[in-house]
């Protein structure tokens, strides 16, 4: 009699603890995105050694030689604004304001890319979210995110698996999901 | 129980993203939960859930074909689970243990569902965690044997003084 009261104990707690909990998008969204581009050969494996284990400097040069020449990231501000701000990847990334509603506009020259979006913790590091649209006769890559105010971190998926940031542009370690980004601060009454 | 079927994971080994976004599909929810219940805190099992898949597709080039794909995956699961509770306690101050278990017993009209996951947070992690792949998890002691690394026997006892002491526990949340 005692052992089958406890044995009902017992698949009661167990009832307790099966239910799974609901989908979580965001949780997948940063699997996603840290794997898209992770390469899983031995270079990529030692890429990543060296730029954990060895001194920032160091892990800075080793990350920049492993970029792909071409790819050069900025941000700009306005639409009707003929030049985009591409910046070199000495130079960091320039944060800008939302402008007159319009959002901020993300640009990646990317001239031989097939598909480019930008992810960041304002869209779930979706991949899909956000693409970039090809401006015609140029290599540039643009779109404009409506972003709130505060600070936010991003980065851009290049044929839908090459995770493309300037490894000298300013970095946010506190990345969502353990990756640095790059950060774009949007200020109150920006809009 | 469900398996995801072997064509899927034989595209994520071969670098298919698109069929690991189905992996990771199917088995997050299980992932999270049972990191939940080992961690016992959100963030930690949403950390833990995301190295474990990391480290899956890194892995995977040398997974097995053939081989039974969730126990290897959980043994990633358990294995990152185990990190962080061991950086959790490296993390630790210096404060005295504090039993909450009889601390916590003798307040009123705790809900039975809080006292069990409580109870279960009281067991050593190697309880918890072999009594969790065999209760909610659904694996035989042959494939916790795989996702452990522990003999089956121990297993076997690891998972009945976790029932000894939730039944003890619990036993007086039910009476009261």
């Amino acid at each position: 009699m005692r052992e089958g009261r406890e044995d009902d104990i017992l698949m009661r707690a167990v009832a307790v603890l099966r239910p799974l909990p609901a989908r979580h998008p965001r949780v997948i969204a940063r699997i996603l995105a840290t794997t898209a581009g992770r390469s899983r050969s031995w270079a990529g494996r030692l890429q990543r050694w060296m730029t954990a284990s060895v001194p920032r400097p160091l892990a800075a040069a080793v990350a920049g030689l492993t970029l792909v020449a071409g790819y050069v990231v900025g941000v700009r501000r306005d639409e009707s604004t003929a030049e985009f701000a591409a910046v070199s990847a000495s130079t960091p990334v320039r944060t800008v304001a939302n402008v007159a509603g319009q959002g901020v506009q993300f640009v990646l020259d990317a001239p031989s890319a097939r598909s480019v979006a930008v992810v960041g913790d304002f869209n779930e590091w979706s991949a899909t979210a956000s693409p970039l649209v090809r401006e015609p006769g140029s290599g540039a890559w643009t779109t404009t995110v409506a972003l709130p105010p505060g600070r936010h971190v991003y980065a851009f998926i290049v044929d839908g698996v090459r995770w493309t940031m300037d490894p000298h542009a300013p970095l946010a370690p506190d990345a969502d999901f353990g990756r640095a980004g790059s950060v774009v601060l949007v200020p109150e009454g920006g809009r | 129980m469900n398996s995801i079927s072997a064509e899927v994971i034989e595209r994520a080994k071969r670098g298919d993203h698109q069929a690991f976004a189905e992996l990771v599909e199917w088995y997050h929810a299980r992932a999270l939960r049972f990191a939940r219940l080992m961690l016992d805190d959100t963030q930690d099992a949403e950390d833990a859930v995301q190295e474990a898949f990391v480290r899956v597709w890194d892995a995977l080039p040398r997974f097995r074909e053939g081989a039974p794909f969730e126990p290897w995956f959980f043994r990633v699961l358990a294995n990152r689970c185990r990190t962080a509770i061991g950086r959790r306690a490296r993390h630790q101050t210096d404060e005295l243990p504090i039993n909450l278990a009889d601390e916590r017993q003798e307040s009123d009209g705790v809900e039975f569902g809080d006292e069990v996951r409580r109870v279960l947070e009281t067991l050593p992690a190697e309880q918890r965690e072999a009594f969790l792949l065999h209760h909610v998890e659904g694996f035989d002691y042959d494939e916790i044997a795989a996702v452990t690394g522990a003999r089956s026997g121990a297993l076997r006892m690891r998972v009945k003084r976790a029932i000894d002491t939730l039944r003890t526990k619990l036993g007086g949340v039910v009476n009261a």
